[in-house]
């Protein structure tokens, strides 16, 4: 058990310096400097600039830098900001990611555990049929369509929420509902047909031939085993919810982590876009690495290979 | 003992032509594709989808060279004019239509565009603009509703600081007019104001000669079959034109997968052992990524385009099919046609190309046609965010993206890209669906 964890989290690691490392070179493989424009023309300021930044220095001693701030982490100034550290930017737009992101992931879970359930009890059935057309068309509509057609739905005719915003609770319900979509009509596919394996067990059979009452035998020998493929899949889904959709929160105007991340793509805002990836990346490989370990001790027929 | 042979006299009558041909096997052979490609026609739903697609691609292909417009002919006098219009009718052959900027555009009243009448003079103290149409004076008065939107938002002060939801009739003038029949009605609720304000208020009032004009009728835009963009831009053919790029983009960077995917896939499981190895932590590693993220980063890099989102997609999306290729070589490569091909002395590549190939396009066919959506999923995305095509070129995303500053004024230019796209990937799902059911040997029953 003991020497699983310890690989899984070599593994880890090793993925997020290689995303580190990929990000950085990535970045200095772009062509020009962040500084070239118009307004600076005088060479010596602009070495003068360099050199505050580090960027006189060559690329080999300026990663070596830059992995080890990060080791501290000091995710370095934003270009495009001054005066700000990554740090802080970070900070201020992450928590109304995290909120929509984990209202999201405990609507999925709730939602779809729920209906996938109900579709593999009703198999076949109108109600089964109903849940799986949403299901596809939940897995095919980009978000965007979603977004604003809630938009149009809710805030302009019937003007239950805000257009713009999370000024109140209200301006949550629609980057939740929308950024939820596309996981929930996965997560409704996933419940479904892993419970219809299970109910085809012959120890659900068992339990029913020996008279167990049916909330007893779905809750206790069905659900149990059943909700193991959905648990894999809440590390990558968690992860990719509380990072926030860009899309979500560009049309529902939320200052989140993925309005700021493409912000500064376009503000071509270089150690901002370095910091949030490498954050994003963090996040995604320890939501998946504590995933995996649940995931052992929940199941004890997987061995810690 | 011999027994003794009797053979009556019927055994020796000869048989029938028919049944000398019992035993043939009469149907022809049918290949591995000709059998799935009778699973697919069989699918309902699949052929529909194809097509369904088919026409799309066709439509985009054709539609381009005899539209009347191009993607990027602007035409700012016919800016944001819908579809459909409520005008008002002149005289028998000239219909107005009032924009809700309180311009006015002349039509003929089939429906076509003349021009966008240009005001002899502008009052903005008294919010009227004055113009002269077939040589007649008309007046566009916007002053009721802009009166009413002051009062309404005085209203909706005056609610927030006594806290009630019901407002009173009296101080707002528009709502006193609006209620002159009920004379014993006093409050109403902010609600069915707001209700009154912008559904059931006229925003305009228009007069020729000082006589109002009251006859409405709605119009089918025949200048612009689905209307016009913020720059006067011909949103039918923007959207034709989008879908050229959206499925090219789908097309071109499926087949990089493709290749690439083989290509890694096809020498991790053939060579095996410690390059296997090595390789498929490789791709571990790479999958582990959100891939959304690194596709913005090459296109950050690469700049924006066609081409750079192509690669983009191209360059991250291939794992999977890496995946499922090395699974296949696996498989394949222990069976006896390949050993024989070894034994004869044939090269690694000469395997590769002949025998393992196209043992496994099967798989492969499937996987590109999923991989078709995603990739037109994800262009739409970035290019929604502002990464991806830009400007004057049309991508589904982007006219989503240009709509989304005007969608509670102009919605239609919304709808139409966002049903194209939904629709596309929609069937596109449900056509790989069916090439899976039909040519994947796995999942068959």
């Amino acid at each position: 058990m003991l020497t699983y964890i310890v690989k899984r989290v070599c593994a880890a690691l090793m993925t997020i310096w290689f995303i580190m490392t990929l990000t950085f070179f990535l970045m200095n493989a772009i062509p020009g400097d962040p500084f070239a424009s118009e307004k600076m023309s005088d060479p010596v300021i602009i070495q003068a600039i360099k050199e505050k930044y580090g960027l006189d220095k060559p690329l080999i001693s300026r990663y070596f830098k830059y992995v080890g701030e990060y080791l501290h982490g000091d995710f370095g100034v934003s270009f495009a900001k001054v005066g700000l550290s990554t740090n802080d930017i970070i900070a201020a737009g992450f928590p109304y990611s995290l909120r929509i992101g984990l209202y999201a992931s405990a609507m999925v879970l709730v939602l779809g555990v729920f209906f996938g359930i109900l579709a593999a009890l009703r198999q076949n059935k109108f109600v089964d049929r109903l849940l799986m057309i949403f299901s596809t068309l939940g897995a095919t509509i980009p978000s965007f369509v979603f977004a604003t057609g809630f938009l149009l739905l809710f805030s302009k005719m019937l003007g239950w929420v805000p257009a713009y915003g999370v000024g109140n609770w209200r301006g949550y319900i629609g980057p939740i509902v929308v950024s939820a979509l596309f996981s929930l009509s996965f997560v409704v596919r996933l419940m479904r047909s892993s419970m219809l394996d299970v109910l085809n067990q012959d120890y659900i059979r068992t339990a029913r031939a020996k008279g167990l009452p049916e909330f007893k035998v779905l809750g206790k020998h069905a659900l149990r085993n059943a909700i193991l493929p959905v648990v894999t899949y809440i590390g990558p889904m968690f992860a990719a919810l509380i990072t926030g959709s860009f899309v979500v929160e560009k049309v529902f105007g939320i200052p989140g982590i993925g309005n700021l991340f493409t912000g500064s793509i376009l503000n071509r805002d270089y150690t901002m876009i370095m910091g949030i990836t490498v954050f994003f990346a963090i996040l995604l490989v320890f939501c998946v690495l504590v995933v995996d370990i649940l995931y052992v001790l929940i199941d004890p027929r997987i061995k810690y290979e | 003992m011999a027994k003794e042979a009797k053979i009556t006299e019927v055994l020796w009558e000869p048989l029938d032509v028919e049944e000398k041909d019992a035993e043939r096997i009469d149907r022809p052979s049918l290949t591995f594709w000709q059998d799935g490609w009778m699973r697919l026609c069989r699918n309902k739903v699949a052929m529909v989808s194809m097509f369904y697609i088919i026409f799309i691609a066709l439509g985009s292909i054709l539609i381009p060279f005899f539209w009347k417009y191009s993607y990027e002919e602007q035409d700012l006098a016919m800016a944001n004019l819908p579809p459909f219009m409520t005008t008002y009718v002149l005289d028998e052959d000239t219909n107005l239509y009032v924009t809700p900027q309180y311009s006015l555009v002349e039509l003929s009243s089939g429906g076509e565009l003349r021009r966008l009448v240009s005001p002899v003079r502008r009052d903005m103290v008294q919010k009227k603009n004055y113009y002269t149409v077939n040589d007649k004076k008309v007046v566009l008065d916007y002053s009721h509703y802009s009166k009413a939107v002051l009062e309404f938002r005085r209203l909706e002060k005056a609610a927030e600081r006594s806290g009630k939801e019901e407002v009173d009739i009296k101080s707002a003038a528009f709502l006193r007019d609006w209620f002159s029949n009920q004379p014993s009605r006093t409050t109403i609720s902010l609600e069915e104001a707001r209700q009154i304000l912008e559904k059931r208020l006229e925003r305009v009032s228009l007069s020729v000669e000082g006589v109002p004009l009251t006859q409405h009728e709605r119009l089918r835009n025949r200048s612009y079959l689905l209307g016009t963009d913020s720059l006067g831009r011909d949103l039918f053919i923007r959207i034709v034109y989008g879908a050229r790029i959206s499925l090219t983009v789908g097309v071109v960077a499926a087949l990089i997968n493709f290749m690439v995917g083989v290509f890694y896939g096809g020498i991790a499981g053939y060579l095996g052992g410690r390059i296997d190895n090595v390789m498929m932590r490789i791709v571990d590693i790479i999958s582990s990524i959100p891939m959304a993220l690194y596709v913005i980063l090459i296109m950050v890099v690469i700049g924006p385009g066609l081409v750079s989102i192509i690669l983009a997609l191209g360059l991250t999306f291939w794992v999977k099919m890496a995946r499922i290729v090395r699974g296949q070589v696996l498989t394949l490569k222990q069976q006896e046609f390949v050993k024989a091909a070894i034994v004869v002395g044939a090269d690694t590549k000469r395997i590769m190309n002949k025998h393992l190939i196209p043992n496994m396009m099967g798989p492969i066919m499937v996987n590109i046609a999923m991989q078709i959506p995603s990739a037109i999923f994800n262009e739409a995305f970035l290019s929604f965010v502002g990464l991806g095509i830009s400007a004057p070129m049309a991508s589904w995303g982007t006219l989503c993206n240009d709509a989304l500053a005007g969608i509670y004024v102009y919605p239609y230019q919304m709808v139409f890209p966002a049903i194209a796209i939904s629709t596309t990937i929609f069937t596109f799902n449900m056509f790989s669906d069916g090439l899976r059911d039909a040519f994947d040997p796995r999942l068959r029953k």
